[in-house]
């Protein structure tokens, strides 16, 4: 299934502070992760997640720190700022909201 | 290290932290490619491609960072607060030193336009408004400029007060700021 462009846009900020509400991860594990949460339907490429991650921590949502991988090379960690729990509850109220709409609108409708 | 990889370290006008987070991007991809049972050269092809435009990618990332002050929406209060009191002090500084030239009033101006400055610089390093504390500097040097420059024209010099090495410290310390962060991103480079 091909998710819009617009949709992936728009929810790219609560799914990245989902994830690092779970803990701190980096730019290629947040795209593992949310294809595997999306069983493979939603991949997103760097060249979407990076722009959108380094507006956040400029935003002040998430921030950042510089760490180490397993192979000893340099890697950008980011996670989530406490400021970033009321807009991620903001966010999850709005979708849930659009949810409710359209599995209501889906249901039919008793004479 | 073929072309298109060596962009990923050397892209010109990118920061090394921009290049090296890419860069392990890459080799994180590359990695799993390679566990997937790809050959090297296959899995290196698909990485490569996977990645897309690098230039644009990064030159993009250089552009998030340098966002417009006015794109701060999300700002605390207290530094919105900071800086609107800033920036009207500022103003109404660079008015009075227009209409009525007075050494003391100047000194005493530009110390304290420094003060609020160091006050919304501080500030923003603890909301890590990287922006902000650019642009807090550079006006401040540059409205401390531009009073120097008017007095000097009116023939008040603020060196001949009492407190003028306390002046001159803070315009040094605004001006080294200043300076510093111009040459962060070579700095950056330097000590990544």
């Amino acid at each position: 299934m091909k998710i819009k462009k617009d949709l992936v846009a728009a929810s790219a900020t609560p799914i990245i502070l989902s994830i690092l509400r779970d803990g701190e991860s980096y730019g290629y594990a947040i795209i593992q992760r949310v294809r595997e949460l999306s069983d493979g339907e939603l991949v997103w490429t760097d060249g979407m997640l990076y722009p959108i991650l380094h507006r956040m921590e400029e935003q002040g949502l998430i921030e950042a720190r510089w760490g180490e991988s397993d192979t000893g090379r340099k890697r950008k960690y980011y996670r989530i700022q406490n400021s970033a729990q009321e807009v991620l509850e903001a966010e999850r109220r709005q979708w849930n909201l659009v949810n409710l709409i359209l599995a209501r609108l889906a249901q039919p409708e008793v004479a | 290290m073929n072309s298109k990889e060596s962009t990923l370290l050397e892209l010109r006008g990118v920061s090394k932290a921009i290049s090296e987070e890419l860069q392990d991007h890459f080799e994180e991809d590359l990695r799993r490619r390679l566990a997937l049972g790809l050959s090297p050269e296959e899995a290196r092809r698909q990485s490569l491609a996977s990645l897309g435009d690098v230039a644009s990618l990064a030159r993009e990332l250089e552009q998030a960072r340098r966002d417009p002050l006015w794109k701060y929406s999300r700002s605390p209060w207290e530094l919105k607060l900071l800086v609107a009191g800033w920036i009207a002090f500022s103003l109404l500084c660079l008015s009075r030193i227009c209409t009525h030239p007075n050494p003391t009033y100047l000194s005493i101006g530009i110390c304290v336009a420094f003060g609020l400055v160091a006050g919304a610089i501080g500030l923003s390093m603890l909301h890590r408004r990287e922006t902000l504390r650019r642009w807090a500097c550079h006006v401040s040097v540059a409205m401390a400029f531009a009073l120097l420059v008017k007095s000097a024209l009116a023939g008040e010099m603020p060196v001949l007060l009492p407190f003028a090495p306390l002046y001159l410290a803070v315009f040094a310390i605004g001006a080294f700021a200043s300076a510093w962060l111009l040459c962060r991103e070579s700095l950056r480079n330097c000590f990544l």
